[in-house]
């Protein structure tokens, strides 16, 4: 990865992509899918569709944003040969974790394991990844009402209480 | 737990999660294959339909190697083992079945489409992706025996979607084509279908863009097939792999022997056995004369080279099987053909897929009951369902006006919403199919009529909605809810699983769950939501009209408490006979 303030990314570079985001990437498929085989085929399909599609990146962010937006899409794909239900969109099957991944602690993966698919991607992206709830709308392709829903009933799932009251806006 | 607690924790854990590096050497090396096509040698990732034309000066059988860069990590290359450009190691020596790397090495080169696909899917083990080809003049046929799984064989075809047939199949292949045998209606011969996007200078939008499919069937662990003049491809599956970090550990397969013979039209035969093992291979660029992008250029190695640029001038770094010629003999296959191309004979059963999907059941009994100010009757108003509009703000919608009436039949022309593109309405127009896992997952269908099947109701809820608030707002129709009972003697709450199926407003808009419907400053729509009910929750008693999101509710496993929800009174509801 490029550093210093006169050496400016490549962001054409794929195997640059790759290793500036793997990490990334696989801490969303591996917290949506929950195991490491469907993990690795969401990887490798989100980092083929990079190389697929060259898309053209204006930012750093830009290409961090594409590729998750990419990795759910992939793990949505993942999910749906698994449920084959008709009525949902394609846009993703919002199913409980059906498999535990450790994460080395126990009483978080109990907590995790309550989590639907959905919920955990949006507490992952809110949480970890820092970004708001739009923009988490943006990345996983749905309104950002539903994502303040995942993360309201996530947050209720969890039992977490506020230090302090912030009024109901969960950005 | 504290909020910010629980933030720090699972900050901790992700922090500890890193990507395996296998997986980030795999997906280097394709990108690395990229973007040296990028500047050197191809425009992109091209794909020819056809050989190279160059004829083969060989009259025996030659294996052509499959040079594909890519790991046991793969990497959908996308590659398919015909008309990718490959690199031709023609035999010094006609006669020969397989290509060496000039060490007595056959390295066994990787279809990044097939690669490790199916594992743990199903129980039908693992299509490894390791394929090697066979072809040659004068060939009548040939027969291959694997002493540990079983071979596979690969076909391709390209669809465009200028005909009906052609997105019918590509509608199949792209959407709900199962994986097993017997499953659709234009694939149900193949055990594994998968797709690539052929790069034909045309936009993916463009009905003459042409998709390949690679079309996949268990043959045996002994081939017995005619060979007609063009090349066969076959690749390695497994049943019984150990996994790590995802993928097979390539070693487990170390020692397998594949016995080929070659039947010549005058009856003579030539059979070749490798033994085949777990190895690293360094790869470079290949003149693009030759017609590749990348061929094995070293090895095998024992263990994976530390970095690709540690062995310039090569590029890229391979884990793969590779074989060791062990014998080659002028005498018919040594194996028992009588069982040759057993998988292959096996007939598909229609539908089969129903066998595996999962039944949720058309109701879900939960303990417990709804907290007393979250119940409301059908003459209340209810706020709920805050909603958002593009500025982040809050605006709860106000319910009223309920009342609720039975049907036998949906006017299709109101509320069962034709397909749009690609998405999956009535499963890819295949309609008889989608009623199928409609009633095997969740025990209801509805046919082209909009006649519900025997056993369940349809429940149309009439319902007022108005947006209080001074700015627009989008309504996420995945929350419309569902139909539920309330026993609070038996303690248990019984939802209607399907959910919502369909609904419209007064402005004659269609909706159906997960679509968004704006609403105005201050306007009221009138809604009707058609549920699908089971009619024993139909007779039980009261029902009551949920909102909320009700996550999980059709797969049978409700993640959210009931108090999240508003329960408002139905009454007792007649099925209409």
């Amino acid at each position: 990865m490029h550093s210093g303030h006169n050496i400016q990314p490549d962001l054409e570079n794929a195997e640059e992509a790759v290793r500036r985001w793997a990490d990334t990437v696989w801490r969303l498929v591996k917290a949506r899918l929950r195991n490491d085989t469907d993990a690795s085929d969401a990887f490798q399909d989100t980092f083929l569709a990079l190389c697929r599609a060259k898309p053209s990146f204006e930012s750093l962010e830009h290409q961090k944003a594409w590729l998750l937006r990419t990795a759910c899409n992939c793990c949505n794909q993942i999910s749906r040969k698994k449920a084959a239900h008709p009525m949902q969109s394609l846009e993703g099957i919002d199913v409980p974790a059906a498999h535990r991944s450790p994460t080395g602690n126990l009483e978080l993966e109990e907590m995790l394991g309550c989590l639907t698919d959905a919920q955990r991607t949006a507490v992952h992206l809110f949480y970890f990844e820092g970004y708001r709830t739009g923009e988490i709308a943006a990345i996983t392709g749905e309104r950002s009402s539903t994502v303040r829903s995942h993360l309201r009933r996530a947050r209720q799932a969890l039992r977490l209480e506020l230090a302090e009251q912030n009024g109901g806006d969960l950005c | 737990m504290l909020e910010k607690d629980f933030v720090r924790l699972y900050k901790d854990s992700q922090e500890r999660e890193h990507a395996p590096s296998q997986l980030v050497e795999g997906a280097c090396v394709q990108a690395q294959r990229v973007d040296t096509a990028r500047s050197k040698l191809f425009s992109g990732l091209k794909r020819k339909m056809h050989r190279p034309k160059r004829a083969l000066r060989v009259a025996a059988c030659v294996a052509a190697l499959l040079v594909l860069v890519g790991g046991s990590t793969t990497l959908m290359l996308s590659q398919s083992p015909f008309g990718q450009p490959q690199a031709r190691a023609y035999a010094k020596t006609p006669n020969l079945l397989t290509e060496e790397l000039g060490n007595g090495v056959v390295p066994f080169a990787l279809d990044g489409q097939t690669a490790f696909q199916g594992w743990n899917r199903d129980a039908t083990g693992c299509y490894t992706g390791m394929q090697f080809t066979l072809e040659g003049n004068g060939i009548s046929r040939v027969q291959a025996t694997i002493s540990r799984g079983e071979l596979y064989q690969v076909t391709t075809e390209t669809h465009d979607r200028t005909t009906e047939e052609g997105n019918a199949i590509l509608d199949e292949a792209v959407s709900w084509k199962p994986s097993v045998r017997g499953t659709g209606d234009h694939l149900g011969a193949y055990d594994w279908v998968s797709l690539s996007f052929v790069e034909d200078g045309l936009d993916r939008s463009d009905p003459a863009h042409q998709t390949q499919l690679r079309l996949i069937k268990r043959i045996g662990s002994t081939v017995d097939v005619p060979y007609e003049g063009e090349a066969l491809a076959f690749g390695l599956w497994f049943g019984d792999l150990k996994v790590e970090s995802g993928l097979p550990d390539l070693h487990q397969l170390d020692g397998t022997e594949l016995t080929i013979t070659a039947v010549y039209d005058d009856g003579t035969c030539r059979t070749q056995t490798m033994t085949l093992h777990d190895g690293w291979f360094a790869c470079s660029p290949s003149d693009p004369e030759q017609g590749s992008d990348f061929v094995m250029a070293e090895g095998p190695f024992d263990e994976k080279p530390k970095n690709s640029s540690d062995r310039p001038p090569y590029s890229g770094i391979v884990n793969t099987l590779y074989g060791r010629v062990a014998a080659i003999i002028d005498e018919p296959h040594p194996y028992p053909l009588e069982n040759a191309n057993i998988q292959a004979a096996q007939a598909p059963v229609p539908y089969a897929i129903e066998n595996d999907l999962p039944s949720y059941g058309s109701t879900l009994s939960v303990e417990g009951v709804p907290a007393e100010d979250c119940m409301f009757d059908a003459g209340d108003s209810v706020s709920f369902q805050e909603q958002v509009n593009d500025s982040d703000g809050w605006i709860d919608l106000q319910w009223s006006g309920f009342s609720a009436r039975t049907t036998e039949a949906l006017d299709t022309s109101e509320y069962i919403q034709p397909s749009e593109g690609r998405d999956v309405i009535a499963f890819q127009g295949n309609y008889e199919y989608l009623k199928r896992v409609r009633e095997k997952t969740n025990g209801w269908s509805i046919d082209e009529n909009g006649v519900v099947n025997e056993g369940n109701s349809i429940v149309v809820v009439d319902v007022n909605v108005t947006n209080p608030g001074t700015e627009s707002v989008k309504i996420d129709t995945g929350l419309v809810g569902a139909i539920c009972n309330i026993d609070r003697n038996a303690n248990t709450t019984t939802f209607a699983t399907p959910g919502a199926f369909s609904a419209k407003d007064n402005k004659a808009r269609l909706w159906t769950p997960g679509h968004d419907l704006w609403m105005d400053p201050g306007e009221t729509v009138n809604l009707q939501v058609a549920f699908i009910v089971d009619d024993t929750l139909m007779e039980s008693g009261k029902l009551y009209y949920v909102l909320g999101a009700l996550d999980g509710l059709e797969q049978g496993n409700l993640t959210d408490g009931l108090d999240a929800n508003r329960y408002v009174a139905l009454g007792t509801l007649k099925k209409t006979s």
